[in-house]
C-alpha cells in the first residue's frame, strides 16, 4: 500500500523535496515508517520535528497505517 | 465571529481595514498586532524579506480552535486573524490579528494570547532571505 508524506520548513533542505509517496507493507505502524525515512534522509535524526498523520498531530506511534494515509513532518512552527 | 486568511505577499491594510464588525454597536473597543518583516542584520547579512509557506488546512483548523476558545474565554465579539503566504519584503507586514470587544480590557488581554497560540501552534515556516541570496529557516523566539 502506499502512503503520502509531506515535507516542511527546512525539513525540505534535506529531502529536496516537499511531497512524495513510498510504498508500504499492510501492517506497518507509525514508528516503521518514521524508520524508514531516517534511513532514506539520515539528517532528518538531528532535526526537531512533530508528526501529523492526516492532519492530525500524531500521539501514538504505535498506530497501524492505513493506504492512502499522509503523514507530515513539520519542523518547530515559525509563524508569525 | 472569527475570520483567518492567508494572504499572498505582504498584508496592506486595505486587506483587513474594512473587515471587521463596523455594524457591530456593543463594540466599544478594537485591538490591533501587526507584525512586520525587519531588516535583520545577522553575521554582516542583511534580510530582505520572509517567504512563508505552511500546511494549510492544519493552519485553518487550529486557527478556528484558537479563536473559537479565546472568543469565549475573553467575551469577544470578533477575531480576525491574517498571515501571508510567499514572500514578504522588509517592510510589509506579514501578520495582522484585530480583536474587538465591548471592554477594552478582554482586547488587551485576549490579542498577546492569540498571537502567541498562532505563534507555537498554527503550522506556518518563515524562510528569511538575505540580500546575497542565502537564507536561514526562521526561529521563533519565546
Amino acid at each position: 500500500m502506499n502512503i503520502t508524506i509531506k515535507y516542511f520548513g527546512r525539513i525540505t533542505d534535506i529531502t529536496k523535496c516537499e511531497e512524495e509517496m513510498i510504498s508500504i507493507n499492510q501492517g506497518t505502524i507509525l514508528s516503521n515508517a518514521e524508520l524508514i525515512l531516517k534511513k532514506k534522509y539520515p539528517l532528518i535524526e538531528k532535526e526537531l520535528y512533530t508528526l501529523f498523520i492526516n492532519n492530525k498531530r500524531a500521539i501514538n506511534t504505535d498506530q497501524f497505517l492505513n493506504n492512502n494515509d499522509e503523514i507530515c513532518i513539520m519542523p518547530p512552527f515559525s509563524g508569525g | 465571529m472569527a475570520h483567518f486568511e492567508f494572504i499572498e505577499g505582504g498584508i496592506s491594510q486595505s486587506v483587513w481595514n474594512e473587515g471587521s464588525g463596523k455594524g457591530n454597536l456593543l463594540k466599544g473597543a478594537t485591538a490591533i498586532f501587526k507584525g512586520t518583516v525587519r531588516a535583520d542584520n545577522i553575521e554582516n547579512k542583511t534580510v530582505v524579506g520572509i517567504e512563508f509557506t505552511a500546511h494549510k488546512e492544519i493552519a485553518s483548523e487550529t486557527v478556528s480552535n484558537i479563536a473559537h476558545g479565546l472568543m469565549q474565554k475573553h467575551d469577544l465579539y470578533r477575531i480576525d486573524i491574517y498571515h501571508s503566504f510567499g514572500f514578504v519584503k522588509v517592510g510589509e507586514d506579514c501578520f495582522v490579528v484585530i480583536v474587538e470587544s465591548k471592554h477594552r480590557k478582554n482586547s488587551f488581554k485576549a490579542l498577546p494570547e492569540i498571537v502567541n497560540e498562532f505563534k507555537e501552534l498554527v503550522p506556518v515556516f518563515g524562510k528569511e532571505l538575505y540580500e546575497d541570496g542565502s537564507y536561514e529557516w526562521k526561529k521563533n523566539k519565546g
